[in-house]
């Protein structure tokens, strides 16, 4: 829709529209990050970056936190494309009852969730007792407090931010368009690599930088499920500057965290531009 | 097994499909032979998109058998059938350029890319679209939409082409060349085609022959002139062309009809309903002198003036209503309750049949 008032310029118009949007987004965003850079530049100047790089414990911390990330996403992206097939050919009184189920756990406080997961997973929840009762297990074995839980959680909370994107675009694809790949002899995994996969490689894409920057950030869970085995760099940083008040280490680990954000954002841009090609305007066909 | 040893391009057999409680096709028998254009003409809801979709082979049937050039094709999967497909809305790949859209069939069936677009080029030019090769289709207008999708479903040299609808989306004008285009090359290519629409004069236009269907059977398969002149029920007769349709009571004479009109036919019938269409009725503001058997007087009661043609609704004296159709002529125009004299030929007098359903109730 375009918003066009007559006495006033397309251009100035929308910069009002946005104004009072980009005053908070400045106010509560821009100005504390800028503080942030301030403070790790204190008394140090740009030794703390030094000091980080330089640490074999906090670059394992960020390796290890980018790998928990890519596990995460990936498994999500696996949960979440065949589901969202599945969603778009659903009746319109299935997909409402999908959505809801979707979208409960991100209307549930993470916290809840996350203890739920603790149930879940503790020496005598059901997952432990179930396997006894099966006679797979002899005694419960360790399933929360270990990497397996903080995956497992996080996956499970990151979902919709996977389903939805990839959702949106595959339920714009025409059906027919299937039809025709599958009348000129093109079998499943060629409808998917020259159908399915080209028209919907925008939603994937949205979907895995959703994920895949939201679970670089991640805390509750790695703190809950974790029991400190797993360190991930919300970790780090809350302890640098909850138990050292070290606040300059912590806002350097963040800006760091930062920066590895902004070139994940960029490699999958890049990607975007490799594989979006055409005019993928689905509805418009 | 059934019998395909005579090898007809298609053949279809005591085919039927419900879904859930409704019969969408019952006891389909239809055949076709080589290099046939076949129209499906039906209204929709009448079946003809679930029996396209079950020769294209989206759909199963529930019973019966489908074969292509005697082979038996009826669990066979879509892609297995050799079918070419037009889809109503085209279902061009839009990520795809105009020709990677032409080459995808050639690429499923192995051929190397250099190959697939060779060919591709060919088709393309068959459908003077050479030049448009390297665009996306949404750069494309919509007959040039349909001219890609057209070479799309003949670049691979298939057994059958499906038309579902494909005109619909077009304007009159642009309809009326993309006919023609797609009769042109269906007759070069002697490609044996199956095609459905609910527009009766598209049908007409382009069939070699015409299979009406209605409420999920065969009302009537035939050549268009059998079909418009020799409709055999009433559903034919009203689908295809303006009709009059008169009942009445059967005399030696003729049929009588409730008003007291008297219509002599050539052949004798014992339906008990005449079809005249609107175009045989002569109308003139003199008695007729030609000797007809049936002449009436009528009053005009309503004119439609739509450029070559003029139609008339005229009360024929008595009590019945007549649709006349005559070539539109400035300076003899009738007015609305002029006097008129109506005269039909005998043999312009045809009994039909009632339908099935109600000879059965």
């Amino acid at each position: 829709m375009n918003l066009r008032f007559p006495a006033i310029k397309a251009e100035a118009s929308s910069l009002a529209l946005v104004s009072p949007a980009l005053m908070l987004l400045g106010l509560l965003f821009f100005y504390p990050i800028l503080l942030l850079f301030f403070t790790t530049l204190e008394g140090e100047n740009i030794g703390n970056y030094a000091k980080v790089i330089s640490s074999g414990t906090s670059m394992q911390v960020f390796l290890n936190t980018l790998r928990i990330a890519l596990i995460v996403t990936v498994v999500d992206l696996l949960l979440a494309y065949p589901l969202a097939v599945y969603i778009s050919r659903l009746s319109p009184g299935a997909k409402a009852l999908a959505f809801f189920l979707v979208l409960i756990p991100l209307w549930t406080s993470q916290l809840v969730r996350t203890y739920a997961w603790m149930v879940l997973l503790g020496r005598n929840g059901p997952i432990n007792n179930t396997l006894i009762w099966l006679g797979i297990l002899d005694a419960p074995i360790r399933l929360a407090n270990s990497e397996f839980a903080v995956v497992a959680g996080m996956t499970h909370i990151l979902l919709p931010y996977m389903l939805l994107p990839i959702y949106n675009s595959v339920s714009k694809i025409d059906n027919s368009l299937f039809e025709a790949a599958r009348g000129m002899g093109a079998g499943a995994f060629s409808t998917f690599t020259r159908v399915l996969m080209p028209l919907s490689i925008q939603g994937v894409l949205a979907g895995v930088s959703l994920v895949l920057v939201l679970s670089l950030g991640v805390f509750i869970m790695p703190a809950l499920l974790g029991g400190g085995r797993v360190p991930v760099i919300a970790l780090l940083i809350e302890q640098q500057a909850g138990s050292f008040l070290n606040w300059a280490m912590a806002g350097t680990l963040s800006a760091v965290l930062m920066v590895i954000v902004i070139i994940t954002f960029f490699i999958i841009n890049l990607a975007a531009r490799m594989f979006v090609r055409g005019r993928i305007d689905v509805a418009s066909t | 097994m059934p019998d395909f040893r005579d090898t007809s391009a298609l053949k279809l057999e005591n085919i039927r499909k419900t879904f859930g409680r409704v019969d969408a096709l019952s006891s389909i028998n239809l055949e076709v032979s080589a290099g046939e254009f076949l129209t499906i003409l039906g209204p929709s809801g009448s079946g003809k998109t679930t029996l396209l979709r079950l020769i294209a082979g989206f759909v199963t049937p529930d019973s019966g058998h489908l074969a292509i050039f005697g082979k038996d094709m009826t669990m066979a999967s879509a892609g297995k059938r050799e079918i070419g497909m037009v889809f109503q809305h085209y279902a061009l790949f839009p990520h795809l350029t105009v020709l990677e859209n032409v080459m995808f069939p050639l690429e499923m069936r192995k051929h190397s890319r250099r190959e697939a677009a060779d060919k591709a080029s060919a088709a393309l030019a068959a459908v003077r679209l050479v030049s448009f090769g390297d665009r996306y289709p949404n750069q494309l207008s919509g007959g040039q939409q349909q001219r890609v999708a057209l070479a799309r479903a003949v670049v691979f040299q298939p057994k059958l082409l499906l038309l579902d609808e494909p005109f619909s989306a077009l304007d009159r004008r642009l309809r009326e060349s993309m006919q023609r285009e797609v009769k042109q090359l269906q007759a070069s290519l002697n490609l044996t085609t199956i095609f459905i629409t609910h527009d009766q004069e598209e049908a007409l236009v382009m069939s070699d022959r015409i299979a009406i269907i209605d409420r999920g059977t065969i009302q009537q398969l035939g050549t268009p002139n059998e079909i418009y002149y020799h409709p055999q029920s009433i559903t034919v007769a009203k689908f295809i062309g303006e009709s009059n349709i008169l009942e009445g009571i059967e005399t030696p004479e003729g049929l009588r009809t409730p008003s007291g009109m008297l219509l002599r036919r050539a052949s004798p019938s014992t339906s008990g309903r005449v079809l005249v269409r609107p175009e045989a009725i002569r109308i003139s503001r003199e008695p007729f002198t030609n000797g007809a058997t049936n002449q009436f007087k009528g009053t005009i009661a309503n004119r439609t003036f739509i450029g070559g043609f003029t139609i008339y609704q005229v009360d024929v004296h008595g009590g019945d209503t007549l649709t006349v159709r005559c070539l539109a002529d400035e300076e003899t125009m009738f007015k609305a309750s002029e006097e008129v004299h109506l005269s039909i030929r005998e043999s312009d007098c045809r009994a039909v049949l009632p339908d099935a359903k109600e000879a059965r109730a």
